[in-house]
């Protein structure tokens, strides 16, 4: 794919999607965890998104189960992250002398996360074919330096792309539609969303889920902590979308996984910290932040 | 003459943020001007998406001279024994670096001290403006900051570049994250890379030439004249919302504005969903048929839209046919939850209120429905509509939240009540209640229009009342500037409605129902009297707001107010209270009357006469012997009295009726005062008077404070 090459190109390592449920790219630890403390960090990946609460039965031209994002990670953002990422739509085939692309106002927060950034959603002809956002804190802690996050909604360029009106209607690869292959599961996951799932079995899942998190954080490892942060979200957001949880009680859940990353995005920099920040090129910056990091020192 | 000129480059500001930045950089810069004197011709701003700008036009090459006076130390200590210059005197001429022969004496308030007069040479301006420039831009304030890249500085956008030209001078200044040149940007795709600005006179015909309109107004009249040759062109007529045009000029950076189409089929939704649609989220202009003779509301759609590219003229086509796309797939969306909305019953939706929390500890969206009905009847009754509109008044409470669980409301929010009256209609509820549904959110602000039925008023009231009632007794009482529930703007509406429709209702009553409903359904224990009493004040407030806004004279406004409905005291409970359009009524009557003479008199008379009963309070007589009274005046006092007395001592009489006994008891009490003394020897002539001047006091108070009156 053309944005592989091109963020290749740029010097951004390719990774896979998560092999955890998520609801975004950005729920990925690749994004998450990494967006935290000083180590530079350029990544772009593919991640397959499952929100329960957009699943249409596979019926509904625009919205899905399961989309697919494909998600940019520049840390620290470059001065010219703009320009790159209009570069990235030239090299998509998309001339923006032939269009019209504005970058219009867009906060982006998520409250499981405890993390919120300012950017753009970027409009081609008016539609929303990116999300743009410098992360301003993750897990409650500041984000220095700053990373640039490009998400771009893979369904709806390629819809653009093909000129096609139904996501429905997108040909995959030569002569196998969208539809051939998502149409099924897109009915089957709704319908067991909001027909068939289980949700006593759900909260229970939640509990645990919850549970065994918090028994690895207080083991100090951060990232089988969060495959179950990530677990309890997508419990969160079936049940939710299953409507099981009222308005009260969906605050204090929301707030349950708020604390949870939050201890998890701390272990994650104090973790990092004594291993020396390794992802850091130059070292004495990086000697520099264990010293500021470290308490007692 | 000269020119400065600074752009501070930015990726895109939020649209609504860009003018009141520019307008703080204009006065950042007018404040240095004005603190070192500094003259010149105009000051000229510019603003873009991805850009600020401020042009002094007209400057001098360097600041007038200027002769400075200086404070020294007091003529006392200025010289030694020896009458020559003190150390203080000598030190005070070498800090400021004047000759101690030109050391002088001067008064300053009262006492002598040193001063002296000394040139300051004019800076040069280049130099001056640079030791201001970094302030001017750190000094900006923004709603949100951010921060971007390893930088520390926070921002409203990261900012890219800098030009800072004198003339064709560049006037350094280095930030963190840049430093300022002459070298600016021009339209993102219409021009590339850097370009070059030769002049800072020039900046706005260098930037068109780069394809950017940096003068605001200039962008918004292309924008509009664009539209009306499209209007012309086409025969309809658009409608420009002002803000949605603000917000579509500071999103282009050289607008061309283009027409599309959408399918006829989606007509079919309500018009609001189609406008919302398009002006809200796609910041699209509808287009409707011309028709001179219909208002806004009343007019017909037609299947378009106009959008503002931010571009030239080229590939029009694929653009229109992208934004087109867009719609159409919003519009499919709202129609798939317009028709499956359609297919459930709104007793469905209401039920599904039951699991909605309202606020914490305070129930459910259902069981605030509940009491919407509820105090809704109570309020019915109070305004005394008959059985059949008591029907619709609670079928119209009923039914005022139920539209908030669709789908097409959670995914068009704004569209509260509109929706729930389309879906009722289509359930072929009664008209009334329809309206009824969309009218109880009425007024939302201080310019909104009231309910047009009766039945709409009590859900209307009920529902700002529950909402006051609620937050209040969680504490949530507004202070400074902080009201995120809007209570402010709740309570201004309860005010609005009761005194723009003119209802005879008490607020006691009111907030008693309120607070007493929200207390027994869930069970509170709520210390009633206190809350109420906290209601009572917040709603006095803007009651004083409304009569204000009618223009009514402050001391007016606190003259009826202060009778007894406005404050609760507990010795003044036997009187029937003002009820606030009694109030509203006087104020409106006694303005007209305020400047006559006889008012004036007839205040100065029953001030004089509540003074002297309250100061001699004890010495009034209980009743009045007749027989004591031998005074012409006095059996003349009693006689213009008479009406007074043979009144309902609790009722309020009415502006009118109350001019007119005061235009009739006046000349008598002012005549009383001139020729008869008050304070006689004998108590029960003194009683006697004192009792005429408590009666006239009492009965003036009940409908208006005088004393607050103050004449000119």
């Amino acid at each position: 794919m053309q944005l592989n090459e091109y963020w290749h190109s740029l010097g951004c390592m390719l990774m896979n999607p998560y092999d955890v449920e998520t609801g975004a790219g950005t729920m990925n630890p690749m994004t998450t965890l990494r967006v935290i403390g000083p180590e530079e960090w350029n990544v772009a990946y593919v991640e397959p998104s499952r929100r329960p609460a957009d699943g249409r039965y596979g019926e509904n031209p625009n919205r899905l189960y399961q989309h697919h994002q494909y998600q940019v990670i520049l840390k620290p953002s470059p001065d010219n992250v703009e320009e790159l990422y209009l570069a990235s739509l030239v090299a998509l085939g998309i001339d923006p002398l032939q269009h019209d692309i504005r970058f219009v106002e867009d906060n982006w927060e998520a409250p499981t996360l405890g993390a919120w950034g300012l950017g753009w959603e970027i409009w081609l002809d008016g539609m929303e074919v990116t999300q743009f956002t410098y992360f301003q804190q993750v897990g409650g802690i500041a984000c220095q330096p700053v990373s640039a996050e490009l998400t771009y909604g893979i369904e709806r360029i390629a819809s653009y792309l093909q000129d096609v009106e139904d996501v429905f209607d997108l040909e995959y690869t030569k002569g196998v539609s969208y539809s051939s292959i998502f149409r099924q599961p897109e009915f089957e996951h709704s319908k067991y969303t909001f027909e068939v799932a289980d949700t006593e079995l759900m909260f229970r899942w939640f509990n645990d889920y919850e549970q065994e998190a918090g028994r690895a954080l207080a083991e100090k490892l951060v990232f089988p902590a969060y495959d179950y942060v990530l677990k309890c979200s997508h419990t969160f957001n079936q049940l939710d979308a299953a409507g099981a949880i009222s308005v009260s009680a969906r605050a204090a859940y929301i707030g349950r996984v708020r604390n949870l990353s939050q201890n998890i995005a701390k272990l994650f920099l104090e973790e990092r910290c004594k291993l020396g920040f390794p992802l850091m090129n130059d070292r004495d910056a990086a000697r520099k932040w264990v010293e500021e990091l470290t308490p007692d020192n | 003459m000269n020119t400065y000129l600074l752009e501070i480059g930015l990726e895109e500001m939020p649209a609504q943020m860009i003018l009141p930045a520019v307008q703080q950089l204009k006065s950042l810069v007018q404040k240095t001007c004005e603190k070192h004197q500094l003259s010149f011709k105009e000051l000229r701003t510019f603003s873009s998406p991805r850009r600020l700008a401020v042009q002094i036009q007209g400057l001098p090459e360097k600041q007038e001279d200027r002769s400075v006076e200086l404070k020294g130390p007091p003529a006392a200590i200025a010289k030694d024994k020896d009458n020559n210059w003190s150390k203080a005197a000598l030190g005070f001429a070498s800090k400021n670096g004047v000759d101690p022969a030109d050391l002088e004496f001067r008064e300053y308030e009262g006492k002598d001290y040193l001063f002296v007069q000394r040139m300051e040479l004019g800076q040069a301006v280049p130099e001056l403006l640079q030791a201001q420039l970094e302030q001017w831009i750190l000094q900006l304030n923004f709603p949100k900051n951010m921060r971007w890249g390893s930088y520390r500085m926070r921002f409203i956008r990261p900012i890219r570049w800098i030009v800072s030209l004198w003339n064709n001078t560049v006037v350094p200044l280095k930030l963190e994250m840049v430093d300022a040149g002459n070298e600016t940007r021009g339209h993102r795709f219409l021009s590339s890379g850097k370009s070059l600005l030769k002049d800072a006179a020039d900046y706005q015909v260098q930037l068109e030439q780069l394809n950017v309109m940096p003068d605001y107004e200039k962008r918004r009249e292309s924008i509009v004249s664009q539209i009306r040759k499209l209007e012309q062109e086409f025969g309809f007529e658009v409608e420009l919302d002002e803000k949605l045009l603000q917000e579509v000029t500071n999103l282009v950076e050289w607008p061309t504005v283009l027409l599309g189409d959408f399918e006829e089929e989606f007509l079919e939704l309500p018009s609001e969903v189609l406008v919302t649609s398009m002006a809200v989220h796609q910041r699209y202009f509808p287009v409707f048929r011309k028709d001179e003779k219909l208002g806004a509301a009343a007019k017909t759609l037609l299947p378009h839209f106009i959008t503002v590219r931010n571009g030239d003229g080229k590939w029009l086509d694929t653009v229109r046919r992208g934004n087109a796309k867009v719609l159409r797939a919003r519009l499919s969306d709202a129609r798939f939850f317009y028709l499956d909305d359609q297919k459930k019953l709104l007793d469905e939706f209401r039920q599904k209120a039951d699991n909605v929390v309202f606020f914490q500890q305070r129930g459910t969206q259902g069981q605030r429905v509940q009491r919407i009905a509820d105090l809704s009847v109570f309020i019915a009754c109070k305004m005394k509509l008959n059985e059949s509109q008591q029907k619709h008044v609670r079928r119209i409470a009923e039914l005022s939240k139920f539209d908030l669980e669709t789908q097409l409301v959670q995914e068009f929010p704004e569209l509260q009540g509109l929706m729930g009256e389309n879906y009722a209609m289509l359930k072929n509820e009664d008209a009334v209640v329809c309206r009824g549904i969309r009218q109880h959110y009425y007024p939302r602000h201080a310019k909104d229009f009231l309910p047009e039925d009766e039945e709409s008023v009590p859900a209307a009231l009920a529902d700002k009342l529950d909402l006051l009632t609620t937050a209040f007794s969680l504490n949530m009482i507004p202070s400074g500037a902080a009201d995120p529930y809007a209570l402010r703007r709740t309570a201004q509406g309860i005010t609005q409605l009761i005194l723009g429709l003119r209802l005879p209702l008490d607020l006691r009553e009111l907030t008693s129902a309120a607070v007493r409903l929200l207390d027994d359904q869930q069970d509170l224990s709520l210390e009633r009297t206190k809350l109420q009493n906290d209601l009572l004040d917040f709603l006095h407030q803007r009651q004083r707001w409304f009569l204000q806004e009618r223009g009514i004279r402050y001391d007016l406004i606190d003259a009826v107010l202060k009778t007894p409905a406005g404050i609760q005291s507990p010795q003044e409970k036997t009187a029937t209270p003002a009820l606030a359009i009694e109030q509203l009524g006087f104020a409106e009557f006694l303005s007209e009357h305020l400047e006559t003479d006889m008012f004036k008199r007839s205040v100065e008379a029953i001030v004089r006469a509540g003074n002297i009963s309250s100061k001699y309070a004890d010495k009034i007589a209980d009743e009045l012997d007749e027989s004591a009274m031998e005074l012409t005046e006095e059996k003349n006092f009693l006689a213009a009295l008479k009406p007074i007395l043979n009144s309902d001592s609790q009722s309020l009489w009415s502006p009118d009726n109350y001019l007119q006994q005061l235009r009739k008891i006046e000349p008598v009490v002012t005549r009383f005062f001139e020729d008869v003394m008050v304070m006689d020897e004998d108590p029960i002539k003194c009683g006697n008077r004192l009792w005429l001047c408590l009666q006239l006091a009492q009965w003036s108070k009940r409908h208006l404070d005088l004393q607050s009156i103050v004449f000119a």
